[in-house]
């Protein structure tokens, strides 16, 4: 069954442990830009953002790279990158319309969500189960429409917790990242 | 619906081609799918030959695709061939005294580099930057100091690869700024500066002339000066490769590329085209025009691959984008650049110790960016143009909280 990394804004506190775990588990260091989940704080409305790799369905970052080194793992469902054919141009970075792929300076490479072949460091370390690791809803939409879609309903639910008692029960669904 | 047993032929080896011909053996196994081609490797991608030509990378991962993955893929592979012809009645392809029958034919011809007509252009020492033969000429010809003649993407890319080769360069520009597509003139001065930081001539509005030498090159004289030079590369642009349509009567547009619908279909019938070899739609101004992109060629190529099997498949209309690295600072650029000095547009520039970047409205809806420096967020772009999002529509005051979503959060952020 092909699972994707969930996330609801209304249980992050911001800790940034899964940023740490990340980094640590891909590059053996804890540094936020090393990490290829971000959590994107917007202060103003008390909200935090996760920010990773969707994985999308129709991978806009597959079809720019001009080197074809992102290939979709068979098991995982994963966008990955063969880092020995990238050649850094950046191509898929600019093609992300989240925005969710980083770049390493120092090695040249770009770096994005792997799903830790299907065990998610990020999850483990969610001690408010912020980050769940679920499987995919089966209803056809490609994996990013339902990011999107369920990043809405999820902050609006957040939303309505923060502003009156009464609207807390509206739907507080998952969000897939 | 699917019809099997089709004989689907392709013409033409580069992305475009090769995703026509994958997409169509995914949907359609029985199909015998053939790729005519009168290049003589199998698929590589153009946009890594600047790496190539400063050694970055060698000819073991030059190539995507070895002999063995065609067979693989059972598609039939010919190649060295130009196809000089086609009978459209009959349904043939004619090659090198062959002739071929097809159902289903895809134009993936690419396109070639324009050479300016000035008297020298064929002298020995002066080269184009579009395939492998090209890049073996230029290194194995020597020398010590190049001119490049325009500077667009390939321009740009081929004078830091050059420079990475140890060449004293030379860029030469006919307008007043350097990647006059793709930045305005305060991004491009930027650009400018970090490439005579590393020492490049950047010479713009000036016209190359001629080229003198006498049975190679010697020096190129433009209407400002004369500069001594072993190598010349001819920079200024590509053009489609259509004169086989047009000889068999496949309509062109205005701009030189083939005219296709939405399905990447030609005016005749059974004959699908993509990649550089076509005009695709401007998302932003619904023209037509030039779109030479591997993201383009890719994602066309799926869909007349889909097409010729029988499964109906749209193109819509994609946002074109550049982004390289020069040295150390990655450049990106999305959408329409505008001119300063027209008045349909805003711009809201900012910029910081590492970045700058520079927004382009009009009628206050996002239609373009360029950054410099820090490029990781240029994609988000592509939804805010796509969408038509406007500006007052992420303005802290005037936004309605249970209508944000991430993007547009990260982009409040941004501007
Ligand atoms: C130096 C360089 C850098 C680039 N960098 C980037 C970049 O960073 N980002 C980006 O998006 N794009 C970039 N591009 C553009 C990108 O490479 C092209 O858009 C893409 O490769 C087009 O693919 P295509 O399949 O349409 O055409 P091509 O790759 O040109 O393939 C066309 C094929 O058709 C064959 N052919 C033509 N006529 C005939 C005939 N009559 N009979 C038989 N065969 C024929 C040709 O030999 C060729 O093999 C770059 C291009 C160059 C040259």
């Amino acid at each position: 069954m092909e699972k994707v990394i969930s996330f609801n804004p209304s249980k992050c506190t911001g800790c940034g442990l899964c940023e740490m775990a990340c980094s640590l588990g891909h590059e053996s260091e804890c540094s936020k830009t090393l990490s290829r989940i971000k959590i994107l704080k917007l202060e103003d409305m008390g909200i935090n953002l996760p920010l990773a790799c969707s994985h999308c369905s129709d991978a806009p970052c597959m079809k720019v790279c001009p080197t074809r080194a992102i290939i979709r793992d068979s098991e995982t469902g994963a966008t990955i990158v063969n880092e020995d054919i990238c050649i850094g141009c950046r191509a898929c970075m600019t093609a992300c319309p989240f925005g969710a792929l980083s770049f390493d300076d120092i090695n040249e490479k770009i770096i994005r969500c792997d799903l830790c072949q299907g065990d998610p460091d990020c999850v483990k370390f969610c001690q408010t189960k912020a980050i769940e690791y679920v499987d995919i809803r089966k209803d056809g939409v490609s994996r990013r429409r339902s990011v999107l879609a369920n990043y809405t309903a999820a902050i609006k639910a957040a939303e309505g917790k923060n502003d009156t008692a009464k609207t807390r029960k509206s739907s507080a669904k998952n969000v897939n990242v | 619906m699917i019809i099997n047993n089709k004989r689907i032929i392709i013409i033409g080896n580069g992305v475009a081609g090769n995703s026509a011909a994958e997409t169509a053996r995914n949907i359609d196994k029985e199909a015998e799918i053939t790729i005519i081609s009168n290049d003589i490797y199998p698929l590589y991608s153009p946009c890594v030959l600047p790496h190539y030509l400063a050694g970055e990378i060698d000819n073991t991962t030059l190539f995507l695709k070895e002999e063995d993955d065609y067979l693989r893929e059972n598609i039939n592979y010919l190649m060295g061939k130009r196809v000089t012809d086609i009978d459209v009645t009959e349904k043939k392809v004619l090659f090198a005294q062959n002739g071929l029958k097809y159902d289903k034919l895809v134009m993936a011809t690419g396109c070639k580099p324009l050479i300016l007509p000035i008297q020298g252009n064929r002298l020995p020492g002066v080269f184009t930057l579009k395939t492998v033969q090209d890049i073996n000429g230029i290194k194995n010809y020597g020398g010590n100091t190049a001119v490049i003649v325009g500077t667009g993407l390939v321009g740009i890319e081929g004078a830091v690869a050059l420079k990475n080769r140890g060449y004293e360069v030379y860029l030469i520009e006919l307008l007043d700024r350097i990647m006059p597509k793709n930045f305005n003139i305060p991004m491009a001065k930027q650009i400018k500066e970090i490439l005579e930081d590393r020492d490049i001539k950047v010479l713009t509005g000036e016209r190359v002339e001629s080229i003198s030498g006498k049975d190679r090159v010697k020096s190129v004289i433009t209407d400002k000066r004369i500069i001594d030079c072993d190598v010349i590369i001819l920079a200024a642009g590509m053009r489609p490769n259509v004169e086989l349509a047009q000889k068999v009567g496949i309509e062109i547009g205005i701009t030189g590329g083939i005219k296709v619908n939405k399905y990447m279909e030609t005016n005749i019938s059974d004959i699908y085209a993509c990649g550089d070899c076509v005009e695709s739609q401007d998302i932003i101004n619904s023209t037509y025009s030039l779109n030479l992109l591997w993201g383009f060629a890719q994602k066309q190529g799926e869909i007349a691959g889909s097409n010729c099997t029988g499964k109906k498949k749209e193109y819509y209309a994609d946002i074109p984008s550049v982004g390289t690295k020069l040295f150390d600072t990655a450049i990106a650029s999305i959408g329409i650049t505008a001119d300063e000095d027209d008045d349909s547009f805003r711009l809201i520039e900012s910029e910081g110790l590492d970045y700058s970047s520079t927004v382009v409205l009009k009628d206050e809806s996002i239609v373009g960016a360029q950054m410099i420096g820090k490029v990781n967020n240029i994609g988000l772009f592509s939804s805010l143009i796509r969408e038509k999002i406007k500006i007052k529509d992420f303005k802290v005051s005037s936004y309605k909280k249970s209508d944000i979503n991430p993007v547009l959060c990260r982009l409040k952020y941004l501007l």
